[in-house]
């Protein structure tokens, strides 16, 4: 309408000396084919990065599909959309080869920024009737970045609480760390931890971790990132452990767990680690370890009785940071609708001690109703089985506002814009 | 000039409706509505209404037996009513104490031909003939039941490993979960149900009594058995059924009006009165009135279209009759949310309802400000689908269902998904005009440059205002997901779906400011965008995956697969040259000589 007319005016312009080389070299990024067809990529980034989550980790996806510079989207996930809903039979032809190559979220993040920003820089002048314009793409750069802060400093962790029970730190859902850990005569835990990301870059590559701060030396025979222990021993089956719980149970590599899981079920990694005495080099034995054992209750620990003292405790855990507060779990409740087993209400009831900063109080954490402290915000999450304590999901994100400033920026510039639109074509009508 | 002209959508009436429109369209809408209900009557010697109205709680709401009754009916047999042995059509509340005294008088519920059985082979196995309605009685297949057992259990392992179930075998597992549920409700074990409210104690202050567990009628039964104090509401109630088995219908009235009373002591007046309203509500069934009233809308509208001049005030009644069947559609809105107590999306169901709503109206408003007849046909047509597709969807089970704890919340229920829902519903009504647009430029002669040009820039505002609508709602999605998991954004399928139609909105508007698409295209690509709604409305949830994963369904991922085979059907009719579209052809020729316009005609009569 007007301004589409205004803006090919002063794209293709009645003044041609006014418009400078650079802006004449900047045109063609800056035209709106491009933008166009940068949403056709988007769009089917986005369909396929919907499908990819039938079989893959959300996480993967995420990193795979949308925050990356290229996808491979392979032909399956067309089959998968076929087969779902053009009833293509499992036994058509697969091609499972075959891929379709598409420019992934930061690609495509990056393009459309540089598209917009030249054509403000080429196409726009500041007026009044282009304010709406203005904001809503003003509003969008926030949103991208606030997305991209998010992405990259926002940590998401859990806290988990027994009824009556206090906890110092939180832990990881995605990430997991080897530690041994020891209780000294003080009272206090001497805590070694080996990352995960280490144990899988060494798996089965002959090499020694060691470090001056670790018991011993570790060597990773095997790691899977999913797994579950079988009781009783698959045929054929040689057992690598010669210690520990691993002498009864056997691992079974798993495959990951799949998409936004409804059930929001996670990895449970495991493994088979050699420990070696650091001074004579000589083998203690191989445990294995899993996250599996953090579920049993109690927690199933290991011992390794490494040279002089107490002895050490090895578990492969979810990573765990430790805070400078304390969260007790006073009550935890879960209420039904009358006369079912469909959840109303989730509620933790909670004590917040944090002497650094002078704050002990009480505070409710439910679905919806949050609880922030020192820039972490505490989610009601899940209930442990039996309603014996609860989950909190402890999210720490710098740029949690972002959104809401752009969301407000971008709805106030659409209501601009298209009121205007509205307004003129209301009057032209009467 | 032509009589190209002197019909068609492309002629205006004057702006000012006269009041015998309105009378016209009142008369008529009041008719419709009255013959409607009327014809849902069905009369009976025993006081069927008041049983109806008694209290029973189930899946964690207090409900009318007569919510329960269409409920579990609809479930079994896709309809509201059933056939009695003598061919008549008798409400569902006769058919749920029919099977609720099946065990003390045994030949009548189960000869009552209430299963539909769509599956050959399965009708096959049960030796069954195939008939029209489809509809089967217990007692035709009784024997058969071991066989249908069988197979149906294996059908459920299938589903539970996440397998791809044949029709033969989701058949067989329908049919035997609709047993299972005819057999809870005759034997008095449906799960999540109780009849009988707690009894007051003298001097406690109790909850109130919807938060709390009410006793079924086997635990009272139980209950008395074991030597405690018989509930007073057991042996009334015991005495409504008593007499209704004996066929006694005057005992059974009283019987019915005791325990009434009953239970208002123990539940209040108050909510009593509630019950009879939803009673009410289902029995006068406003839905189904408002979608009569828009396939009436559309007749109207089409009239007004084809008839000539003389019969121009058609469009005046379609649009006032527009305007009391989307009063109607908010009327319904509004009860049903003073029954449930939410905003007006809650499920899927209510999803559909609310954008035949926004649709209407939105029609509604583009008509008042342009006569020729397209929002009053978008208005029609997509009340008229959304309220098809609701009623579809009812036959899954209870509409007023209780929300799972995430959902607990009227504040993002009311902004965030109502939000979200328009952006739908207003990404629908572009599809719509831009199907309108193709259909009445390429198979009728009377579009003419003015007045596709004035559908096109429809489409276009209503693009605008979807992409509006959409992206807030979306946002909105965001940050309810960060206030309650702290997640801004977390690439949930259904996320994702809204996000498309985000995208596509704003896709739409940039093609047609960088000029790359005109009129024609702008409808085209509004067509394409009803796929993607449907896609973000439905094909999300197919996929099974994420937080608003509902599972599968084999006829809704079949009723999506034409909606898009159909959709890209009409785009690429919109896609023929315009040399070939019979308006442009009936102007080239009508323009160049206006004489030969006869010609025009016979044109296009071939």
């Amino acid at each position: 309408m007007e301004n589409a007319q205004d803006l090919t005016q002063s794209r293709e312009g009645p003044r041609p000396r006014a418009y400078p080389a650079w802006k004449r070299a900047l045109k063609p990024i800056a035209s709106l084919r491009v933008t166009v067809v940068l949403f056709v990529l988007s769009l089917a980034l986005v369909f396929y990065g919907t499908l990819a989550q039938k079989e893959q980790d959300i996480w993967d996806v995420v990193h795979e599909y949308f925050w990356s510079w290229w996808v491979m989207v392979p032909n399956r996930l067309n089959q998968i959309f076929l087969q779902t809903f053009f009833q293509l039979s499992p036994d058509a032809p697969k091609w499972d080869g075959a891929w379709i190559p598409l420019p992934g979220g930061k690609l495509l993040f990056w393009a459309l920024l540089v598209n917009l920003v030249t054509a403000h820089l080429v196409r726009f002048s500041f007026s009044w009737a282009r304010s709406g314009i203005l904001l809503i793409h003003a509003g969008l750069l926030m949103m991208m970045a606030g997305e991209y802060v998010t992405r990259e400093y926002a940590e998401e962790n859990v806290m988990t609480l027994v009824q009556g029970g206090k906890a110092d730190f939180v832990e990881s859902t995605r990430f997991n760390e080897l530690a041994f850990t020891r209780l000294r005569a003080d009272g206090q835990v001497d805590t070694v931890v080996i990352p995960e990301e280490l144990l899988r870059q060494a798996t089965g590559s002959g090499v020694v971790l060691e470090d001056d701060a670790l018991p011993c030396r570790v060597k990773v025979l095997k790691y899977v990132s999913n797994c579950d222990l079988l009781e009783k021993f698959p045929e054929g089956f040689e057992n690598p452990a010669t210690e520990g719980e691993g002498k009864t149970l056997a691992l079974k590599e798993m495959p990951p767990v799949s998409g936004v899981d409804p059930e929001q079920r996670i990895n449970m990694p495991g493994a088979y680690v050699e420990l070696i005495d650091k001074g004579s080099g000589k083998p203690l034995g191989t445990w294995l370890v899993s996250t599996l054992f953090q579920l049993t209750r109690p927690i199933r620990t290991q011992e390794v009785k490494v040279g002089e003292g107490a002895p050490w405790k090895i578990a492969l855990r979810n990573k765990r940071g430790y805070r400078p507060y304390t969260i007790t779990l006073t009550k935890f409740t879960h209420d039904v609708y009358p006369g079912t087993n469909t959840p109303l209400n989730f509620q933790s009831d909670v004590q917040l001690q944090d002497s650094a900063l002078g704050i002990n109080r009480a505070s409710v954490i439910r679905m919806n109703e949050p609880m922030r402290h020192a820039g972490e915000t505490f989610y009601q999450h899940q209930a442990l089985a039996g309603d014996s304590g609860s989950v909190l999901q402890v999210v720490r994100n710098p740029g949690w506002t972002l959104p809401y400033l752009s969301c407000a920026v971008v709805s106030l510039g659409m209501l601009v814009h298209f009121g205007a639109t509205l307004l003129r074509y209301m009057r032209r009508q009467a | 000039m032509s009589r190209v002209k002197e019909n068609g959508p492309a002629t205006v009436p004057s702006p000012s409706q006269p009041w015998w429109t309105w009378v016209a369209a009142a008369v008529l809408s009041s008719v419709v509505v009255l013959l409607l209900v009327a014809s849902s009557y069905r009369g009976s010697d025993y006081n069927l209404d008041a049983f109806g109205a008694l209290p029973i709680q189930n899946g964690g709401r207090i409900k009318p037996l007569d919510s329960m009754a269409r409920t579990s009916l609809m479930i079994i047999t896709t309809r509201t009513v059933y056939t009695d042995e003598r061919g008549r059509s008798r409400p569902a509340i006769e058919w749920l104490l029919k099977v609720m005294t099946s065990r003390l008088n045994r030949d009548k519920a189960p000869a009552l031909k209430v299963f539909r059985i769509e599956n050959d082979q399965l009708l096959a196995n049960l030796g069954l003939q195939r008939r029209s309605g489809l509809r089967y009685a217990v007692e035709e297949f009784q024997d058969k039941l071991g066989v249908l057992e069988e197979d149906a259990k294996r059908a459920a392992e299938l589903k539970r490993q996440g397998k791809r179930l044949d029709p033969y075998q989701a058949g067989a597992l329908e049919l035997a979960n609709h047993l299972q549920l005819y057999i809870q409700l005759a034997t008095y074990t449906l799960p999540e149900t109780g009849i009988f409210p707690p009894q007051k104690v003298e001097g406690t202050e109790s909850q109130p009594v919807e938060k709390q567990v009410w006793t079924p009628f086997l635990s009272a039964l139980a209950n008395s058995r074991e030597g405690q104090p018989i509930d007073p509401a057991l042996e009334s109630f015991s005495r409504v059924l008593g007499s209704y088995a004996q066929g006694k219908p005057a005992e059974f009235n009283q019987a019915v009006a005791d325990y009434g009373k009953l239970m208002e002591d123990r539940v209040g007046a108050g909510l009593m009165g509630k019950l009879r309203v939803e009673q009410a509500y289902n029995f006068s069934n406003p839905l189904y009135s408002t979608l009569v009233l828009y396939v009436v809308v559309l007749l109207l509208v089409l009239l007004g279209w084809l008839l000539p001049a003389p019969w121009l005030r058609l469009r005046d009644i379609a649009f006032s009759t527009a305007v009391i069947a989307a009063s109607l559609h908010t009327f319904s809105l509004l009860a049903r949310m003073y029954l449930h107590g939410r905003p007006p999306v809650t499920n899927l169901y209510s999803s559909a309802v609310f954008i035949g709503w926004g649709c209407a109206w939105l029609g509604i408003f583009l008509e008042a400000f342009d006569k020729r007849g397209a929002g009053n046909a978008v208005a029609a047509v997509c009340g008229f689908l959304s309220l098809l597709i609701a009623q579809f969807l009812s036959e899954k089970g209870d509409t007023l269902e209780m929300l799972q704890a995430v959902l607990d919340t009227n504040f993002w229920l009311a902004t965030h998904v109502t939000c979200v829902t328009l952006g739908y519903t207003a990404s629908f009504v572009a599809g719509f005009l831009g199907i309108g647009y193709v259909l009445w430029g390429l198979c009728t002669p009377w579009m003419s440059k003015a007045a596709g040009k004035a559908l096109a820039q429809k489409v276009y505002g209503v693009a605008c205002f979807a992409t509006l609508l959409s992206f807030v709602g979306t946002v909105l999605g965001g940050i309810w997901a960060d206030q309650s998991w702290g997640r801004f954004w977390g690439w949930d399928p259904k996320e994702n779906g809204a996000l498309l139609i985000v995208i596509w909105n704003a896709l739409i508007l940039h093609a047609r400011w960088g000029k790359m698409v005109g009129d024609r295209g702008v409808a085209v690509l509004a067509i394409l965008g009803n796929m993607i709604t449907a896609w973000s409305w439905f094909g999300t949830n197919q996929l099974s995956v994420g937080l608003h994963a509902y599972g599968f369904d084999q006829t809704l991922a079949s009723a999506l697969r034409w909606t898009w085979i159909g959709h890209l059907a009409l785009v690429g009719l919109g896609l023929l040259p315009t040399e070939w579209w019979w308006s442009n052809r009936a102007e080239t020729l009508g323009n160049r000589e206006p004489q030969i316009s006869k010609g025009s005609v016979k044109l296009a009569k071939h």
